[in-house]
C-alpha cells in the first residue's frame, strides 16, 4: 500500500513547467505528485528536485493557469507507475497508462515503474532467430534478428510512418506467429500522424496485436519523454513473464530527444553539442538497452527505434548518438524516395551488424549469405559506374558494366521497391534477388556457390 | 501442252510456298493470340488475387476491429460493475464507524501525527471521538478540530506552519485498498473464486 499521501499549498513560484512548493522535507527524487488547481482541476507532475524545505516538481501538463495561491500539491508517495497486462493488446493509451480509445481503464495487470531495471548483462542471450518484416531491402539484406535493436534512420518528408507502420503489420517470427505482438510508442507526432497509425492497424487487422502508446505534438515535454518508457514497460512485461516475443517500435526518437533539449533548457542545465543535454547518450542508452533476451525467459523484446535526421544529416547528434549503442542502421535515401522507389532503403549505407548469425543454413535458407554478399557487391558496383557512366557516357562503358547499370537499376526495381500491403516471405525475396542477379553475366556471380546458382537462378528461369 | 505442263509447275510450286507461308502466318498468328491470351489471363490472376488479397484483409481488419470492440465492450462492463461495488462499499462501511476498531485506528493517528498547532479535520459525527482523544494526549496546545461532512471517516490533519496537509481520509485508504485489490474483486465477481 501507497504511504500517506501529503498534501501542500506552499507553491511559492512558478518558472516553465516547473513549480516550487516549500516546506517539503520529504519529497523523493522521482516522486508524481498530483496539482489541484483553485478551480478544481487536477494535474500530475513528477518531483524533480527535492531539497530539504522545498521540492521543485516538473508538472506534465504545463503551469499555465496554476497560481501560487490556491494551489495544492499532493505527493503521492510513490514513483511513476503503470498498470501493464495483456489487455492492453488491442488498446490505444498515453504515456500515463491511461486509455484514449474511448474504452475504460485495463483491470488486470500489474503496476511497475516505468523507468525499468537494467538487465543482468551475464543473464543476456545473444540474438540468433531471424524476424521476417517482409520487407526484402530488410530481410535480404538487412536481417532484424529477435533481441537486437536496429533503428531506422529518416529524414524530413520520407515514408518513414508508412514503413513502420508496415513493419509493425508484417512482421513475425516463423513459426511462433502466435506469439508474437508489437508494442507501439508514438513520440510528438502529429493529429493526422495519430489518425494514419490508428487507421491503418484497425483497417489491416493487425489493431489485435499491437499496443499503442501516443503522444501527440502539442502535448508537454515531459509527457513525450514518458512514452517509450512506458511503452517499454508493457514490452518488458509481455517478454519476460508472458513469454511472448516483443517488437517495440519507437517513432520519432527526434521528437523525444527535442523535448529531453527543451526540458534541459527550462532546468538552465549546461548545454551539450548543439544544444541537447550532455547525458542525452545516457538517457538514450537507458531506453535502447531496453532490449534483448534473458536466459531462461522465452520471450523476448527487439527494437526498431526510428528516427528523422535533421537535413538528412548522419553525423548529428541524434543518429550519431543512437548508432553507437544500437546494432545497425537501416538508412533511408531520399534520392531513392525521389525515383519513386518504396521503402527507400539504401542497402549501401545500412547494416545489421547481427545479421550474419541468424542467416543462413537452419535459419533461413541456405543460399541467404551468398546472395546478400552478391547482391551487395553488385549493386556497390552498379553505383560506382553510374558516377563513371555520368562523366564518359554508357557509350564509354564496356559490355558488362553496361550489364551492371541494368543490374542496378532492376535491383532498385524489383528488389529494393514493393508495395506499402506487400508481404514478402523470405523465399519471395531470395528468389527475387536471384532474378536480378540473372542480369548479370555467370561469371560475374564470385560471391555465390555454382551449387545455389545451378539450383536457385537455373531453377528459377526453367 | 508443254506450255500448260510449265504453268502447271509454276502455279504448284507457287501454291506449295502459299501453303507454307500460310501456315507459317497461321502458326505465329496462333502464338501472337497465345502469347497475348497469357498474358491477359496473368493480368486478370494477379489482379484477381490483389482483389482476394484485398477482401481478405478488409475482412481481417472487420474481424480484428470486432474483436478490439468486443474487448473493450467487456472491460466496459467489468468496470461498471466494479465501480457499482465500490459504491456499495461507500455504504456499506458507515458500519464500520461504530466500531470500537475505528475508534482505535483513529486514536492510532492522532497519537502518531498530532503535534502543537495542528488542525484536525474530520466528520461531525466524529468529532466528539477526536477531542476525547485529544484530551488524553497531554500537553498538546493549541490543537484545533474542525468539522467537515465532506469527509466520511478518519481525519484529515492540516500543519499550518508548514502549508502540509497529510490525508488519513478513509475515502483514500478505501481507494487505495480497492484499486490495488481490484483484480481479486474482478475474480471474485466474475469468475466466482
Amino acid at each position: 500500500m501507497q504511504a500517506s499521501i501529503r498534501e501542500f499549498s506552499s507553491v511559492s513560484s512558478i518558472k516553465g513547467p516547473l513549480m516550487v512548493v516549500q516546506g517539503v522535507t520529504d519529497a523523493s527524487y522521482n516522486e508524481i505528485v498530483e496539482v489541484e488547481m483553485s478551480n478544481g482541476e487536477k494535474r500530475r507532475g513528477l518531483v524533480v528536485d527535492s531539497q530539504l524545505g522545498l521540492a521543485i516538481v516538473q508538472v506534465f501538463e504545463g503551469t499555465s493557469g496554476i497560481s501560487p495561491g490556491g494551489s495544492r500539491v499532493r505527493f503521492l508517495g510513490r514513483g511513476l507507475e503503470v498498470k501493464v497486462s495483456e489487455e492492453m493488446l488491442g488498446r490505444i493509451f498515453n504515456p500515463l497508462g491511461e486509455p484514449i480509445d474511448g474504452g475504460s481503464p485495463i483491470i488486470k495487470g500489474e503496476r511497475r515503474d516505468i523507468n525499468g531495471e537494467p538487465l543482468n548483462p551475464a543473464a543476456r542471450e545473444y540474438p540468433e532467430e531471424f524476424i521476417q518484416t517482409g520487407i526484402s531491402a530488410i530481410d535480404g539484406l538487412n536481417a532484424l534478428l529477435r533481441g537486437q535493436k536496429l533503428p531506422i534512420f529518416s529524414g524530413s518528408g520520407l515514408p518513414a510512418n508508412q514503413l513502420a507502420a508496415q513493419i509493425a503489420k508484417q512482421a513475425t517470427v516463423r513459426g511462433e506467429e502466435s506469439n508474437f505482438v508489437v508494442v507501439f510508442a508514438a513520440i510528438g507526432i502529429r493529429y493526422d500522424e495519430a489518425l494514419f497509425f490508428r487507421k491503418f492497424f484497425e483497417e489491416t487487422g493487425a489493431i489485435n496485436r499491437v499496443a499503442l502508446f501516443m503522444s501527440l505534438a502539442n502535448e508537454p515535454s515531459v509527457v513525450k519523454t514518458l512514452t517509450p518508457k512506458t511503452a517499454l514497460t508493457l514490452a518488458e512485461y509481455l517478454a519476460f513473464e508472458q513469454d511472448l516475443h516483443v517488437l517495440a517500435i519507437l517513432i520519432d526518437m527526434t521528437n523525444y530527444c527535442e523535448a529531453l533539449r527543451e526540458i534541459s533548457a527550462s532546468k538552465e542545465e549546461v548545454p551539450g553539442r548543439q544544444g541537447y543535454p550532455g547525458y542525452m547518450y545516457t538517457d538514450l542508452a537507458t531506453i535502447y538497452e531496453r532490449t534483448g533476451k534473458v536466459k531462461g525467459k522465452k520471450g523476448s523484446i527487439t527494437q526498431m527505434p526510428i528516427l528523422s535526421m535533421p537535413n538528412d544529416d548522419i553525423t548529428h547528434p541524434i543518429p550519431d548518438l543512437t548508432g553507437y549503442i544500437t546494432e545497425g542502421q537501416i538508412v533511408l535515401d531520399r534520392s531513392l524516395y525521389n525515383k519513386g522507389i518504396y521503402p527507400p532503403i539504401n542497402v549501401l549505407t545500412s547494416l545489421s551488424r547481427l545479421m550474419k548469425d541468424g542467416i543462413g543454413a537452419g535459419k533461413t535458407r541456405e543460399d541467404h549469405k551468398d546472395v546478400y554478399n552478391q547482391l551487395y557487391s553488385s549493386y556497390a558496383r552498379g553505383v560506382e559506374l553510374r558516377g563513371l557512366a555520368a562523366i564518359v557516357g554508357e557509350e564509354g562503358l564496356s559490355e558488362t558494366d553496361r550489364k551492371y547499370l541494368l543490374f542496378a537499376d532492376a535491383f532498385e526495381r524489383e528488389f529494393i521497391s514493393q508495395g506499402v500491403n506487400e508481404n514478402r516471405t523470405l523465399e519471395q525475396t531470395l528468389d527475387i534477388g536471384w532474378k536480378v542477379l540473372s542480369v548479370l553475366p555467370e561469371r560475374e556471380l564470385t560471391n555465390v556457390r555454382q551449387e545455389y546458382i545451378d539450383k536457385y537462378m537455373k531453377g528459377a528461369k526453367s | 501442252m508443254e506450255l500448260a505442263k510449265l504453268l502447271d509447275q509454276a502455279s504448284s510450286k507457287v501454291k506449295v510456298k502459299l501453303e507454307e507461308d500460310l501456315s507459317r502466318a497461321k502458326e505465329e498468328a496462333l502464338s501472337l493470340i497465345d502469347d497475348a491470351y497469357s498474358k491477359a489471363m496473368e493480368r486478370a490472376s494477379i489482379k484477381t488475387k490483389e482483389l482476394v488479397d484485398r477482401s481478405k484483409e478488409r475482412v481481417e481488419g472487420e474481424k480484428a476491429r470486432l474483436d478490439v470492440d468486443n474487448k473493450r465492450a467487456f472491460i466496459d462492463t467489468r468496470n461498471f460493475w466494479l465501480d457499482r461495488t465500490y459504491s456499495r462499499l461507500l455504504e456499506l462501511v458507515a458500519d464500520y464507524f461504530k466500531t470500537a476498531e475505528y475508534e482505535e485506528a483513529l486514536a492510532n493517528i492522532l497519537k502518531r501525527e498530532v503535534s502543537e498547532g495542528v488542525e484536525v479535520i474530520c466528520s461531525s459525527r466524529d468529532v466528539e471521538k477526536v477531542n476525547s482523544i485529544l484530551k488524553e494526549l497531554k500537553g498538546m496546545k493549541g490543537v484545533k478540530v474542525t468539522p467537515n461532512d465532506k469527509i466520511k471517516g478518519g481525519v484529515q490533519l492540516y500543519y499550518k506552519e508548514i502549508s502540509m496537509m497529510k490525508d488519513f481520509s478513509i475515502e483514500l485508504l478505501l481507494k487505495q485498498i480497492f484499486e490495488s485489490n481490484k483484480e481479486k474483486v474482478a475474480q471474485i465477481l466474475f469468475e466466482g473464486e
